[in-house]
């Protein structure tokens, strides 16, 4: 007991040294508080913002894996014609692989469609086909489109083979499920007349857009037959049972080499009802060879589209490890834009959360020192005290519990009054901090894109977004730009444990001083 | 039966040259004895080993029948000596009572009304109230050589050793002092004066005279 009545006389005995050591101990409170608050509130935000994440992702192909493998292996730069067998080698996964991986827990949908490239027949034209015509006619007289582009006759606008797979003037859509009807979930689409397909039968009912119906002067319950752009003799007779707007118009997109990419002409109907027709054109396909010597089939060849979703990265983490351990080759990668946007958005928060740590590191690192510094300089000072203390019988075990008491009186109090201040710092502090980080980030965008000729100059703003690294000029990220750094119980245990470091740290120093004296040598040379 | 006990107690403290040399001295309890001897002939050297603030470089210290070196020596200090340093060693941030009271905590004997006892005993060295209260730092020198006899006896020790308590006294304190030891000795407890004053070694039991390398003694 005479400890603590000796520690508090002496803490209000040196009143200058305890409000020094108040100061500093307030100092490291308040920034601490304000550190701790920030990393624990950014860790709280990144996985509450993962929680509320749905990711979806794709298989594809790892072009650029294939490459750097394709470097390793050889020491000679590789030949153009050897990239290209090697890629033309590879294939998407098939659909039968994709639904059994689809059947991972981790996966809490699969959504996939196809699309087929069908021409018009009769007096039915694609819309915007006589621009279409003037287009190709320009490619035709000279400019190389890329990729093995072969014109031909037949259909308002073609065909065109592309790479051995022959392009109409309409883009036929079959969709497995009305969740893999994006545009029409997000609202961007809409049906405006008529009724919705039934998805699971191949009963031939299709949606035409309204342009194209305008266009075409068709109505609901009319019959819409299409061809085989490869073998106009093989048709295909489907029955329109709804009209939907396509959002999109076409003249407000730029020239396309296709009528077929036109949103007006894409028809909708039933996977089952487009592998129906393909199965169709199948059985009733011819082979020729082209000028290059490839052959060619009449067959139909649809174009598979698929989305893995996941409720959160944990889940699409997991599902990655599991297709990798059953048999995934690296040829193949599962890739996810959402979560490259996520990650990019948490990008600002995650400096600040490391500028915060820095922060931290520095000011317990200081604050330890001019602790330590201080309590050496106490405890010489009071050499005096502690050998007559030690004379009269008080043991240096006591002695220094008496310093430690000393300390964490000063401490206990600094404590206090720093995580009041923290408290109110905490905020201000972080969101200041934290718009600096996203406007860092955000002009770092918009100077990379000012690089490559694009437009996003200009001074950027909070919260706003900028084009996500790696994706072009279409991708997006929206930075998090909001953070409610509170000092809560966990981080009030973190500066408490702080605090008692700090005494035990200063009780310490003085502890490994008081060990040395002897109390015949303190009072000999006071003498 | 001696409470203290020298065995051929000898001290160095280079190691090569005896401030004492061979000392074997008995102490008994309800007796006052003095030591004395020449500036340098090592009483205050003699009183740290008996303190056991020190350890004898030769012999041992036997304080009832244990030899201080194998003791716990802050237990030793704050239990069973009082000590009343030449120079007082008193804490300069505490109050006289508070001085006193010190010594009465660190001692563990749990003693009642300490507050009550310190001043009862700071009264019997003359003392009063207000100065008893006053920080040891406002107090004359002699005013703090009487703290220090207070604290020194407020744990109720069995042996007060004393290096010059009356060194800066006046003459009639200075008997005020030889009466509280004479009454603490006649209590039963051993009390060792060290001193320079003929006029105080006339009042000891029996007085030890400290030569370099030999002693004289004095029987009453």
């Amino acid at each position: 007991m005479f400890i603590i009545r000796n520690a508090i006389k002496s803490v209000s005995r040196s009143i200058g040294r305890s409000i020094l050591l108040f100061l500093i101990v307030v100092a490291i409170t308040a920034a601490a508080a304000v550190a701790l608050s920030i990393r624990s509130t950014a860790a709280q935000v990144a996985d509450d913002s993962a929680s509320q994440l749905s990711v979806t992702a794709t298989i594809d192909i790892d072009r650029q894996n294939l490459m750097q493998q394709a470097q390793s292996q050889q020491d000679e730069p590789v030949a153009r014609e050897s990239y290209r067998d090697q890629f033309s080698m590879l294939q998407s996964l098939p659909l039968d692989t994709l639904l059994e991986y689809a059947t991972s827990a981790h996966v809490s949908e699969f959504r996939y469609s196809a699309t087929l490239s069908l021409n018009t027949t009769d007096d039915i034209e694609a819309v915007g086909s006589e621009e279409t015509t003037q287009a190709t006619q320009l490619n035709e007289s000279g400019l190389e489109m890329g990729g093995v582009l072969s014109g031909g006759g037949g259909g308002a606008g073609g065909p065109w083979s592309f790479a051995g797979v022959s392009l109409g003037d309409l883009s036929v859509v079959g969709y497995a499920s009305e969740s893999a009807m994006t545009s029409f979930v997000s609202g961007q689409q809409k049906i405006i007349s008529g009724a919705m397909i039934d998805l699971t039968q191949a009963n031939n009912e299709a949606l035409v857009s309204s342009e194209f119906a305008v266009y075409n002067s068709l109505e609901v319950g009319d019959s819409l037959v299409l061809a085989n752009p490869a073998a106009t003799d093989q048709t295909y007779t489907f029955t329109i049972v709804g009209i939907y707007d396509a959002g999109a118009s076409s003249t407000t997109e730029s020239l396309r080499f296709s009528t077929s990419q036109d949103p007006a002409n894409q028809i909708i109907i039933s996977y089952p009802t487009l592998s129906a027709v393909e199965d169709e054109s199948s059985t009733t396909a011819t082979t020729s060879t082209d000028i290059r010597g490839q052959s060619i089939s009449t067959a139909l060849s649809s174009t598979l589209t698929h989305t893995f979703v996941f409720e959160s990265p944990n889940e699409y983490q997991e599902f990655d490890t599991q297709l990798r351990a059953a048999g995934l080759d690296a040829t193949y990668a599962l890739t996810s834009t959402d979560l490259e946007a996520y990650n990019s958005s948490l990008i600002p928060l995650e400096n600040l959360s490391n500028f915060a740590g820095k922060m931290l590191l520095i000011v317990l690192g200081v604050g330890a020192l001019v602790f330590a510094v201080v309590s050496v300089f106490n405890t010489r000072e009071r050499k005096y005290e502690i050998g007559v203390m030690t004379a009269i019988g008080i043991s240096k075990l006591k002695v220094v519990l008496q310093f430690l008491a000393e300390a964490a009186t000063v401490t206990l109090l600094g404590l206090l009054a720093g995580l009041g201040i923290g408290m109110v710092a905490a905020v201000p502090v972080a969101e200041t901090l934290l718009a600096n980080q996203v406007s860092a980030a955000q002009a770092q965008q918009t100077s990379v894109e000012t690089n490559f000729g694009r437009p996003g100059g200009g001074a950027p703003m909070l919260g706003g977004t900028a084009t996500l690294p790696g994706l072009g000029n279409t991708s997006a990220v929206s930075y998090i730009d909001q953070i409610n750094a509170r000092v809560d119980f966990d981080v009030a245990g973190q500066l408490g444990a702080i605090g008692l470091g700090l005494a035990l740290l200063s009780s310490g120093f003085g502890a490994a001083f008081v060990m040395r004296y002897e109390p015949l040598n303190i009072l000999a040379e006071r003498s | 039966m001696s409470v203290f006990t020298l065995d051929n107690v000898s001290y160095s403290y280079d190691g090569t040259t005896n401030v004492l040399d061979s000392l074997s001295w008995g102490f008994e309890a309800g007796k006052l004895y003095g030591i004395v001897g020449r500036s340098g002939a090592g009483k205050t050297t003699l009183l740290s080993l008996m303190a056991g603030l020190t350890n004898p470089s030769a012999g041992r210290v036997m304080f009832d029948g244990t030899d201080l070196a194998t003791m716990d020596r802050y237990r030793y200090r704050s239990h069973d000596v009082g000590v009343i340093f030449q120079s007082f060693n008193l804490l300069p941030y505490l109050s006289a009572v508070e001085n006193v009271e010190l010594s009465m905590y660190a001692s563990g004997k749990h003693i009642q009304n300490s507050r009550l006892r310190a001043m009862a005993l700071l009264h019997q060295v003359g003392l009063d109230e207000t100065k008893a209260k006053r920080r040891v730092l406002k107090l004359s020198g002699g005013e703090q050589q009487r703290v220090a006899i207070a604290r020194a006896i407020g744990y109720d020790p069995k042996v007060v050793l004393a290096d010059e308590p009356t060194g800066n006294l006046d003459l009639g304190t200075q008997q005020d002092i030889i009466d509280t030891l004479t009454v603490l000795a006649a209590s039963g407890r051993c009390v060792v004066v060290v001193t320079h004053s003929p006029e105080v070694a006339k009042c000891m039991d029996s007085v030890y005279e400290l030569k370099v390398q030999s002693v004289k003694r004095h029987n009453r």
